[in-house]
């Protein structure tokens, strides 16, 4: 390497950190004028949302503007305006910028964008004021490549109650890795009515054992009264997987026939099921179980004599009757339980159950 | 003597080389983190962190914080920590022997009593000599000990956790209140995550009240300051670039996020290191693989934790050699796992990187300023030649700390006042001068100590929060 090949070098140095000395400088001198000018028209733009709002400002006239503006910048508008107001006044407003030119071409570019942070923008923008017409547009987003799209396409289906959408909102939970299942399900809570017959049919039918699970878990998370013959139907199950989920499943179900159903769990030859009936009785507050989770007691699994004793707490004096009654006995391992649940406050056992 | 000018002008061609081969490393890192952090930028701007405090969804977190003669700042930190925006986490405090007041202070602020043990013990420590519930903070345990290191105390935090996700947290470490909903994004885009980073930023100068930094500051005294843009640069732009490829090997001990069932499965932390996270990460990328576990450990910018760096030369040195000399102990311990293709990525482009690129590079830099100046006294070396290099090697260096700045000002913002600006531009440019030199000394120290196995921590002197604003 030459001293010339390094001066040359030195030199591609100078200029680029002298060019981002500058940028940076002026950049951050633009920026407070900018943030300035960001939040006088976002003030505006507020401004005239609440105005449409209150019946002062025609919704259509609302949506003409919105071309003034930039499109986040309208899109942050319009999503912290729907997360405070519902009803009437905020369908007139959505129903007007969605039927604006402004928001078909928006949509349009954005949703087929190549470049998946505009598919992203467009998801979001569709949660806030989509209507009927944008099912395929959402359900094309909700199997969107980019994770971050499939995020916020979740949020569509608050807004767009669609059995077609639905459906296939639903297969893609099932086949979602647990957490983001967890979170679509929690969405699908919105739309309790639309989701149940869906449920039932899918119930009756499950197809891989993978989707019984997740089917049983949303039957479980539902709490629906219509959803609980189908599950006692999981009671009897070969799988031990699916028993465990029907057991977890009926833990929101306080009725006595669901109380049965986990008695009946509670003698199961695996852990795993005993362990999630013993917690789902103490969810329903199941008083009549009180002798059979004190058996549980000394039960030859640490998780199992667990659950069954913050299932006891759960159940107040008649429980704790039996945890005092299993203290100091013969059984090392439940006395053992019996002292630490009866050692903990009301606040940590409600942690525990939780 | 003609030996000798050979030996010298070819050790100067190879360290030329070597300058060469690690900095296109990082020229390729700096622009694999341009789509990192505009992926994460994207998706944190206008994202509603309130929808997903009220979803069930999120998985549970235990948060481990390590204590060890912390009476000065243990209420604060633990106080902080339960205050975190989370819908379902717990505070495990397991103190580690402290000689001081710790537990005390603990037992006085929560109205601790003890309860019985009732936790499988799963991962082999030193004794448990008690574990204690708050009456007041329903999600506190605490969990005191003997001594055994933070290694030893972390591992029992993961006995006692209740939950699947395990964040271990330094005591002397502020978690920005809604880092926890943050840090769990990755399990929300579905990604098989078995541990995920956060960001640490500098608290020394902040403005802090009741635990939070409720007003980021660029420190003014120097050691502190200059440690600002070096931070910045090591996980604004390092690990994203490394996430970019799949080979992230350092998830911080102040402040991570483990899936608790692979910590078990690798037998916890060690207990005989002085980095405990970066051998923890090593083992799991290798236990991860050798599994054929899918699985990713990502950096991700938004989730941040403040923590107080050492304003003393004196701790900052300890601090520094001892990162240095773990490096060495882990490259060393893991030796297995560099150019073997059976670690993919991990085995074949991070761990030799880290060994060449970082773990020698005190020891070339060092060589290139000692042959440099040998060159010249035997009249080998232009001088001219000699200060281009240089200019060029520092240049490229300061390089690297602006480029933080850069993503620092065009994505997240966090030192808004002009004066912060104008001290980070100051110390960014700074920083290859001098106080670089003093690194690469104290790093050099490591090998000596890393030689003779030495497993000391060095007293690392806090000023504590209350008096952090340096």
């Amino acid at each position: 390497m030459s001293a010339l090949v390094l001066a040359v070098i030195v030199l591609a140095q100078m200029a680029f950190l002298t060019v981002v000395f500058v940028y940076l400088v002026a950049r951050r001198m633009a920026e407070t004028r900018r943030l300035a000018r960001r939040a006088a028209e976002r003030s505006r733009l507020s401004g005239r949302i609440e105005e449409t709002l209150a019946g002062r400002l025609l919704p259509e006239e609302f949506a003409r503007g919105l071309s003034r503006h930039r499109v986040p910048m309208v899109s942050a508008a319009l999503q912290e305006g729907a997360m405070q107001v519902r009803g009437d006044a905020w369908e007139h407003l959505a129903a007007a910028v969605r039927q604006s030119s402004w928001f078909g071409a928006t949509l349009r570019r954005r949703a087929e964008s190549r470049w998946w942070w505009r598919r992203l923008a467009a998801a979001r923008l569709l949660a806030t004021i989509g209507d009927e017409r944008d099912v395929p547009c959402a359900v094309r987003l909700l199997g969107d490549r980019h994770p971050g799209v499939r995020l916020a396409a979740v949020q569509l289906v608050r807004r767009l109650p669609n059995p077609e959408l639905l459906e296939t909102f639903l297969d893609h939970a099932i086949q979602a890795p647990r957490v983001a299942r967890q979170h679509y399900f929690d969405t699908l809570a919105a739309v309790r009515a639309l989701i149940v017959p869906i449920l039932l049919r899918r119930l009756g039918a499950p197809g891989s054992a993978y989707e019984m699970r997740a089917i049983l878990t949303l039957a479980g998370q539902m709490a629906s009264p219509e959803l609980l013959d189908p599950l006692f139907a999981y009671v009897g199950s070969p799988s031990a997987d699916a028993r465990t989920q029907v057991a977890r499943a009926l833990g929101r179900y306080p009725d006595p026939r669901a109380r049965d159903a986990l008695l009946a769990l509670l003698g199961d030859p695996v852990w795993e099921v005993r362990t999630q009936a013993a917690a789902s009785l103490g969810a329903i507050h199941a008083l009549e179980a009180r002798d059979r989770l004190g058996q549980a007691l000394s039960d030859e699994n640490w998780w199992v004599r667990l659950r069954a004793a913050i299932a006891l707490r759960q159940l107040g004096a008649t429980g704790l009757e039996v945890l005092r009654q299993v203290r100091g006995g013969a059984d090392r391992f439940a006395d053992e339980m019996a002292a630490y649940m009866l050692g903990l406050s009301d606040d940590a056992v409600a942690g525990y159950a939780a | 003597m003609h030996v000798l000018a050979h030996a010298v002008v070819a050790a100067n061609y190879l360290i030329i080389w070597y300058f060469l081969a690690v900095n296109s490393v990082y020229a390729l890192l700096l622009i694999l983190s341009v789509p990192e952090i505009w992926k994460h930028w994207k998706i944190v701007s206008s994202e509603d962190l309130q929808l997903y405090m009220g979803s069930e969804a999120l998985p549970p977190i235990s948060v481990l914080v390590p204590a060890y003669n912390e009476e000065a700042s243990i209420i604060v930190s633990v106080s902080a920590q339960l205050a975190l925006r989370y819908p379902r986490h717990e505070v495990i405090v397991i103190n580690d022997g402290s000689t001081d007041g710790t537990l005390e202070r603990l037992r006085v602020a929560f109205d601790l009593y003890e309860v019985p043990p009732a936790y499988p013990l799963r991962l082999r420590t030193a004794r448990v000599r008690a574990y204690y519930r708050s009456r007041t903070q329903a999600a506190l345990l605490v969990v005191d000990k003997e001594n055994g290191g933070k290694g030893d105390a972390l591992n029992v935090g993961i006995n006692s956790a209740r939950s699947p996700l395990v964040v271990p947290v330094d005591a002397d470490t502020l978690v920005a209140p809604d880092a926890l909903l943050r840090l769990v994004r990755p399990f929300l885009l579905g990604e098989s995550v078995a541990a995920a980073g956060g960001t640490i930023r500098v608290a020394n100068g902040c403005r802090i009240e009741n635990g939070r930094v409720v007003e980021p500051r660029v420190p003014r005294r120097f050691l502190p300051a200059i440690q600002v843009p070096e931070y910045l640069r090591a996980f604004l732009f390092g690990r994203l670039g490394w996430n970019r490829i799949g080979g992230n090997l350092i998830v911080s001990g102040a402040f991570g996020l483990f899936q608790r069932h692979y910590l078990l499965a690798i037998g916890g932390y060690s207990t005989g290191t002085v980095v405990e996270d970066l051998d923890l990460v090593v083992r799991l990328h290798a236990y991860l693989r050798t599994q054929k576990v899918p699985y990713d450990i990502p950096f991700i910018p938004d989730p941040v934790a403040w923590t107080e760096v050492p304003s003393d030369l004196r701790t900052h040195r300890r601090q520094r050699e001892r990162w240095h000399r773990g490096l060495i102990a882990t490259l060393f311990l893991h030796r297995g796992m560099l150019f073997n293709p059976r670690y993919g990525v991990v085995g074949m482009v991070t761990m030799p990187f880290f060994f060449f690129g970082e773990m020698l590079a005190p020891v070339v830099e060092s060589a290139g300023y000692v042959l440099g100046v040998l060159g010249w006294i035997l009249g080998l070396l232009s001088i001219r030649f000699a200060l281009l290099f240089l200019a060029a090697a520092l240049g490229y260096q300061l390089l690297l700390s602006i480029w933080a700045v850069v993503f620092e000002e065009t994505t997240f913002h966090v030192y808004p006042r002009a004066r912060d600006f104008v001290r980070l531009l100051v110390y960014a440019a700074a920083e290859p001068f001098g106080y670089r030199q003093l690194t690469v000394l104290w790093r050099l120290m490591a090998f000596g100590n890393a030689v003779r196995g030495s497993k000391v921590w060095g007293e690392m002197r806090r000023r504590g929060f209350s008096a952090a604003r340096t």
